[in-house]
């Protein structure tokens, strides 16, 4: 390969290698099989069968329609006694084996900017995250985990722009950071 | 401009010995015969990038990170461990983080004891400690989380410094019919043998508390206020209403109060940009116009700062977009607008994101943002970004992914950057284990 001097030949090549990459990595086989619903796994014959009387239809039917309408089936029903604090039934911890290809419904509370109210709930009862997010490496990645290669927490403008938003609310910035990590690009400066 | 610094902790032979150290370690203890573990989970990946800084030279930063989980259901014994290993090949620097490093026994229903570096959300702290944390969970309606450890911090550069000491105690409701709530209290300690109770001992108190008044709509009612002892201070007070009306409209709204004892040992951010409290309301709804394809979600906060004795100045932040979901053919967009405003400037901002699953083995994302801001100090300008990554899972548990990225901002003309990115993962339960 020959010797690469200028800046710009160099950057050009860089991204012809990217690009080269990106194409060679497009399969040639497509699998088209789509995911199943949970509850196409669930067996309602065996469940009535075995546990009539032991667990109420309530822990699923809260609400009356969702007898008819499996939309409105309470979804953590299943949890009561698969993945609560104390299972009777424990699941695996490979969340999987119900929820296909990985896709976990979000609950009902995970909308209305989630990320600003979490920080309450999850104080108040981490059992109940644990239910869906069993490693602690799930809070770490957002909280602790350090990463300069890809945009996890903050776009890549982010460090262009922080000194308006660190202003606008400067203790979202403390939910992740110490004033250290401020000193380490503003060392030497009382004012950041 | 500065590139933030990572921390050197570590010589790259070290680094390179402790690698080749575990995984020659791994797995002749996970396929052991010995081996206690029922279920093993393994998660490795390695992202790596070539850029040049804005001096022009050239940086090859490679992030590893290993996650290993073992677990005996028999035993009731589990261990955890996270780390990261961070090399730049080209400026020579090393970085090591240890995020967990845990052992987990139950060796009843009602006790839960984990030993060893872990992360606590608990109380008042998200924190990662060395220490102990005990569950109590009696029969009945009351539930108890003790704590103790030395806080660690990934950006104080040394783990193993001394970081204080901290520990904790909730009591809370549990099993208790819509209603969640607990009190807290918690001391810590700046420096393990420091005196000076004022400034390097920080004993708080509070009290966290939910409460769902109806079903339908689902209406959520929840509090929280955190109290500082030592310095007198109320460090955060919330009050906030949780609506969901079907799956169609979720609303959320909050008031706040912040502070801070500005005597600690242990300054905060939100110390060195303020001389006072903070009031602030916020506001976000999900709006669903087609179930399961389209919602438009938006969230606005606003604040009241007290940025010098007597001062105030407000800070707003906004942020609307759309989030479209095609579920069949995997497709994922998300397009958005972005505001902030405080006494450092104003800044409008647009931000798209494409994500294709093609198959359940290749996927496809493509993201974009470019930021147009004015600052105080007549610092104008914009800044703008595009990143284009696809993967694909070659065997089961195995994804190569490849990434390109270009950016545009005061310090770049063409800042153009290739990555790659390896993840791959093991679970295996054992159905029979030999004893």
């Amino acid at each position: 390969m020959p010797l690469i001097t200028n800046l710009k030949t160099k950057r050009s090549s860089l991204s012809i290698i990217a690009f080269v990459l990106l194409f060679l990595s497009c399969p040639l086989a497509v699998e088209g099989k789509k995911a199943r619903h949970p509850f196409d796994l669930f067996n309602h014959e065996m469940h009535t069968a075995m546990f009539e009387g032991v667990v109420s239809c309530e822990t699923c039917h809260a609400d009356p329609a969702s007898f008819t309408n499996r939309d409105k089936i309470n979804r953590l029903g299943c949890h009561v006694c698969h993945n609560s604090d104390n299972p009777p039934l424990p699941a695996s911890n490979d969340c999987s084996r119900c929820h296909p290809d990985g896709k976990i419904p979000k609950p009902e509370d995970h909308k209305a900017d989630w990320k600003a109210k979490h920080q309450i709930f999850a104080k108040q009862n981490p059992e109940s995250c644990a239910q869906c997010h069993s490693d602690s490496m799930f809070c770490i990645n957002c909280h602790q985990r350090r990463d300069d290669v890809q945009e996890e927490m903050h776009r890549r403008n982010f460090r262009y722009v922080h000194s308006i938003e660190a202003r606008a609310n400067p203790r979202r910035c403390d939910a992740c950071h110490s004033i250290s990590y401020c000193q380490q690009c503003h060392s030497g400066k009382e004012d950041l | 401009m500065p590139r933030h610094p990572s921390v050197p902790l570590a010589s790259g032979k070290r680094i390179l010995f402790l690698f080749c150290g575990l995984f020659a370690v791994i797995p002749p203890v996970v396929f052991s015969p010995r081996v206690m573990a029922d279920e093993i989970h393994l998660d490795a990946s390695v992202a790596g990038q070539v850029r040049e800084d804005d001096q022009s030279q050239r940086e090859t930063p490679v992030n590893g990170y290993l996650g290993a989980l073992f677990k005996d259901t028999e035993s009731h014994f589990s261990t955890a461990a996270d780390l990261r290993v961070f090399r730049d090949f080209n400026l020579r620097r090393d970085a090591f983080d240890l995020y967990q490093a845990l052992i987990r026994w139950d060796p009843i229903d009602l006790l839960k004891l984990d030993f060893g570096r872990q992360f606590i959300s608990q109380g008042f702290s998200t924190d990662i400690i060395d220490g102990i944390k005990m569950r109590i969970v009696p029969k009945g309606i009351v539930g108890f989380t003790l704590y103790a450890g030395v806080p660690r911090t990934v950006e104080e550069g040394d783990f193993n410094r001394d970081d204080g000491l901290l520990t904790g105690l909730s009591i809370g409701f549990k099993d208790v019919p819509r209603t969640n709530a607990q009190i807290h209290v918690s001391w810590r300690k700046e420096e393990v043998n420091g005196t000076g109770f004022g400034g390097n001992d920080e004993i708080l108190a509070g009290a966290n508390l939910s409460y769902q008044l109806s079903n339908s709509p689902r209406t959520l009612l929840y509090g929280l206020f955190e109290y500082d002892t030592t310095g007198q201070v109320i460090n955060a007070g919330t009050a906030g209403v949780d609506l969901s009306v079907g799956r169609l409209f979720s609303l959320n709204t909050e008031f706040n109060y912040f502070n801070v004892n500005r005597d600690s040992e242990r300054p905060s951010i939100l110390e060195a940009f303020t001389e006072g409290p903070i009031l602030s309301g916020r506001g976000a709804f999900t709006l669903t116009l087609v179930r399961r394809t389209l919602d438009f979600v938006s969230g606005y906060s606003y604040q009241w700062e007290e940025i010098t004795s007597g001062t105030h100045r407000p800070g707003h932040l906004l942020d609307a977009g759309f989030e479209i979901t095609f579920e069949e053919e995997g497709l994922l967009l998300s397009p958005g607008y972005y505001f902030r405003k405080s006494y450092g400037g104003t800044l409008h901002g647009v931000r798209a994101l494409l994500h294709e699953q093609f198959t359940p083995r290749f996927y496809f994302s493509v993201a974009g943002d470019y930021a147009k801001y004015e600052k105080v100090t007549n610092h104008n300008g914009n800044a703008a970004t595009l990143s284009l990554w696809t993967g694909y899972e070659v065997i089961k548990g195995l994804t190569l992914s490849a990434g390109w990225e270009m950016n545009r901002n005061v310090f770049f003309d063409n800042d153009v950057r290739g990555s790659f990115r390896i993840d791959y993962a093991f679970n295996h339960k054992f159905e029979n284990k030999k004893k």
